[in-house]
Parts: C-alpha cells; structure tokens; sequence
C-alpha cells in the first residue's frame, strides 16, 4: 500500500498542554481521508503541523515518503490546503490573489487559473477586492486557488463552512471529482459527520488530542448495516417466536418490550406478518439505516459536537 | 540573487507600491516646502550660516523617512501576521528567510533611495530659492553641495540600517503601534544626534548604526524556521 501522508506519534502541546498527542495517520494515495472529531479535538493542529506551521513536540510527518523538516520547502509545491477559513489580500482581486499563488507556487500555466474558477462555480466577481466577498464566496475561491495547481495532496480544514445547502453539494461533487478526475489525495476535516460520509474512503476521528479510530468506510459500513426496530407487549414471546421460528439468531432485546433485529436478508414483512400469526401484538416495526451517528457518538465518548 | 528580486517584485504588487512611492513624494515636497518657510520667515531674527542649512535639510528627511520605514515594516511584516496572510505565504515552496529577506530589502532600499533624493532635492530647490530671496546667510555653490552629499550619503545608508530596530519591537507582541512608537523615538534620537554626525566624517558611528539595525532584524527572523505560525 502506498500511503501519501502518515505521521508517526505526533504530538503537540502549548505550555505543557498536550492538544495533540500520539497521532498515527496513514492516508493513501488517491483517497479521501476524512478527519472527523468536535471542535477542538486538535483537527486543525494536525493539519498545521502537516503544513510546517506548527513544528510538532513530539513524532513527525512522514509526506510523500519525506520526513518534514524545516526547511522542506520543496514539498510544498505538491500540496495546497486551506487551514481554517481561506486566506487572501484582501485589498487585491481574486484574479490578482490567484496570479499572486500561481508566482509564489512556481507554477506558470495561468489558462488554469479561469478552468479553475469554472470550476468552484465562481461568477461575476470581475474587479471587485476580495474583501466584499462574502465568506461562501471566498470559500469557492479558496477551492480555487488550492485547486490551480493541480496538488497531489490537498488538506482542507472544515472547506464547507459558510456555504449554503446548495453549495455544500457543489463542493461535494467537486471533491469527488477532483479526486477520481485528477487522482487528488484529500484529507478533509469537519466536525460534521454527514459532510464527509459520503465522499470520504477513509475515516479518522479525533478527540482531545487522540485519533481513536482509523477506519475505511467500507468496513463502518459491514459493521453498521440496517436494523428492524420491533416494540411489543410481550417481549419474551417475541424473542421466542424470532428465535425459533423466523430462525433469526443475531438480535438484542433493549429494553422490556423493544427488539433490533441486525441479521441481514430479513424483511420487516416477514417478521410482521409471523408475529401477528402467532398473535404478539406490535405496538411499531420500522427499519432503520445504520446510525453512523450513534457509532461515532460512541468513540468520541458521547460527545455532543459530531 | 533573481529569486530575491523577484520575491521583491511580488511584495511590492502585495501592498500596491506606488502608494508608498507617491506619499514619499509628497513627503519629500512637504519637507522642502516647511524647510523653506522656517528659514524664510526667520531670516531677519536668524540667518541661516551654510552648515545650519544643510544640518536642517539632513536631520529633517532623514528622521521623515526613519518614520516612514516604520510604516512599510508595519505594512510589509506586521500586517502579515495580523492578518494572517503570512500563514498562506509560509506554506509556499519557498524559505521563510527568504521572504523576510526580500521584505527586509524592500524598507532598507525605499528609505535609503527616499532620503538621498529627498535631501538632494530639497538642498538644490532651496539654494535655488536662496539665490533669489537670499535667506542664507553665505553663499552655496553646486560643487559645495555634491561634496556634501558625496561626505554623507554613507549616513543615509546607516540611517536605512537603524531604521530597521523597530521590527525587532514591533515583532514582539506582532504590533503596528508599537512598531510606528519604536520608529518615531529613534527618529527623535536620530535628528538629536545628528550635529555632530553631519559635519563630522567619523566612520564609527554610521558603522555602528548600521550594525545595530542588522542585528536586530537578525534577531527577529533568526528562528523563523522554528517557529509556530498560527
């Protein structure tokens, strides 16, 4: 397996405050890595020790399979990020911020500067400085600018605040793209779980400081596939009658009269209809998707913020 | 050597140089217009000799433009970090030094050019003046004045040195006003002190000025590399 960015235990702390501590990432080449974690988990400290504004306390960052010094700065012309919210002169047009990232990037190639503005969606901004832009806009424009060069790895901090539902979906299908079209890496974070489940291949989530889980999506979803939610008077006959008969072995019964079902290949028909045959009364049968809610509630320990 | 000029070249469409250029300008018309009034009206109390002209003309502009750099270290560096520009110019291929470096360049270049031109300008456009309304009480000849200017361009050029110690201050607490304080007292200090640096041909004290400025601008990049950037 090829891996495009990992660290090894990093750690940072401010005055003897740990923020981060014994971070392991390995993010793949070609894949969307979400970092996931309530705000202040220490998302953002990793992403700036990524980026070299941060010297970490302890461990390192291993990136395109170069340990990060400080004076890496070569590295830095295949990567682009946008940490927090985007950065600009702000007196100065998009036009002139983008010029002015293209010359600082080494890059010469400005036709790609309009592709990339086609491509977050961004009009009429002619000669307006960047300052009357509003915080949706200069997000697009920050897409823009990290996306000119055409990086290998590109690191965004939280890319959807401020941008409304539609824009959201735009920033989304733009991500995707970028990542199948051009084979960008990714490392996106956000303290919202339903932004990146979607585009993410991989998932880490952090809290106070500790990445608690790395995991591939696919695998969150084997692990958390649908369950039928069953609520009855009686819940002994029930488990007897599912067990028993329906022959359905892998179920929990939650409270005295309130049964999932996660054995998959069953239907809610089928349960419902053996039930009432064999007359248990069932006050609510309903399918649920796989609360992936609940499941990262449950590693960053009841937190309220994912 | 390309690199840094170039990295100049970007720092200055940054902060739309021409600004600073035309304000230096009209600073240099300001100086030689209140110069002239100063001597003007006081000629009857006050005959200007020769050397108390050129004193006036040397202390003046240079503590003008001593200010001045404190405003382009504010706008070139300061502001960076107070609007967090420089957390996007840290994350370019590029080494921190070097951008420091050029910015560096930038203020020593702009006020070292600023405060030659101006002096020649106002020395020239007031003994002009003079030979007409004669409010100096000796006579100034060209050749007097290219000697002068020839004996004291090496002061310009360490005044452009110290005119770096406000960074270091400013770079402390990341602030503009400490920055334009910082400039504005050794302006003060610089235009007090001056006398005897403007007749005398003393090389230690330009030197050491100089120095001074270096050191300390030093002292505030020297861990650039190492440092948090937040």
């Amino acid at each position: 397996m090829e891996y495009i960015l990992r660290t090894h235990d990093l750690g940072k702390s401010f005055h003897g405050g740990h923020v981060v501590s014994n971070v392991n990432m390995n993010i793949k080449k070609g894949e969307i890595y979400g970092l996931l974690g309530p705000n202040g988990a220490g998302k953002s400290t990793v992403m700036k020790m990524i980026l070299n504004l941060f010297k970490p306390s302890q461990g390192a960052v291993e990136v395109f399979n170069e340990t990060l010094t400080n004076t890496s700065y070569e590295l830095f012309k295949r990567m682009s990020a946008i940490i927090e919210y985007p950065i600009f002169y702000e007196k100065l047009t998009a036009m002139d911020n983008l010029d002015l990232h293209c010359e600082y990037m080494g890059y010469h190639n400005k036709k790609e500067i309009e592709t990339a503005l086609n491509l977050v969606n961004l009009k009429n901004i002619d000669n307006k400085p960047v300052k009357n832009f509003s915080l949706g806009m200069k997000q697009r424009l920050g897409i823009a600018r990290a996306v000119i060069t055409k990086p290998e790895l590109l690191i965004l901090d939280e890319p959807v605040n401020g941008l409304d539902p539609v824009g959201i979906i735009e920033m989304r299908d733009l991500l995707a793209s970028l990542n199948k079209e051009y084979g960008i890496t990714i490392l996106i974070s956000s303290h919202i779980l339903a932004e990146i489940e979607q585009i993410a291949d991989t998932i880490g989530v952090m809290n106070n400081g500790y990445l608690v889980e790395e995991v591939s999506m696919d695998s969150i979803r084997e692990n958390n596939a649908e369950y039928i939610e069953l609520e009855t008077d009686d819940a002994g006959k029930a488990v007897y009658i599912i067990d028993s008969e329906l022959n359905i072995k892998n179920f929990k019964v939650l409270d005295t009269n309130k049964i999932r079902i996660y054995e998959s290949g069953t239907s809610q028909n089928q349960i419902y209809k053996k039930l009432m045959e064999k007359d248990v009364s069932i006050t609510s049968i309903n399918t649920k998707s796989a609360s992936l809610e609940d499941y990262f509630l449950s590693l960053i320990g009841g937190g309220k913020n994912v | 050597m390309r690199k840094i000029f170039k990295l100049m070249s970007l720092e200055m469409r940054k902060i739309n140089f021409s600004r600073y250029i035309n304000n230096s300008l009209a600073a240099c018309f300001a100086v030689t217009g209140f110069l002239f009034f100063m001597l003007y009206i006081d000629r009857e109390q006050f005959a200007a000799s020769s050397t108390d002209f050129l004193f006036l003309i040397d202390s003046i502009t240079r503590m003008v433009f001593i200010v001045f750099s404190g405003v382009l270290i504010s706008k070139l560096v300061i502001e960076e970090y107070n609007d967090k520009t420089i957390t996007l110019m840290f994350t370019y291929p590029i080494s921190r030094k070097k951008i420091i470096i050029s910015k560096l360049l930038i203020i020593i270049g702009f006020t070292f050019f600023s405060m030659l031109l101006s002096r020649i300008f106002a020395a020239f456009v007031l003994s002009m003046l003079n030979s007409n309304l004669g409010f100096i009480d000796s006579d100034i000849t060209i050749p007097m004045l290219i000697e002068h200017f020839r004996n004291t361009i090496l002061y310009d050029l360490s005044a452009s040195g110290v005119s770096l110690v406000p960074l270091f201050f400013g770079m402390l607490k990341k602030s503009v006003r400490t920055t334009i304080i910082t400039s504005v007292i050794i302006a003060i200090f610089f235009g007090v002190s001056n006398e005897d640096l403007s007749i005398g041909s003393f090389i230690g004290i330009p030197v050491t000025l100089s120095l001074i400025g270096i050191v300390a601008s030093y002292l505030s990049i020297k861990n650039i590399e190492h440092k948090d950037i937040s």
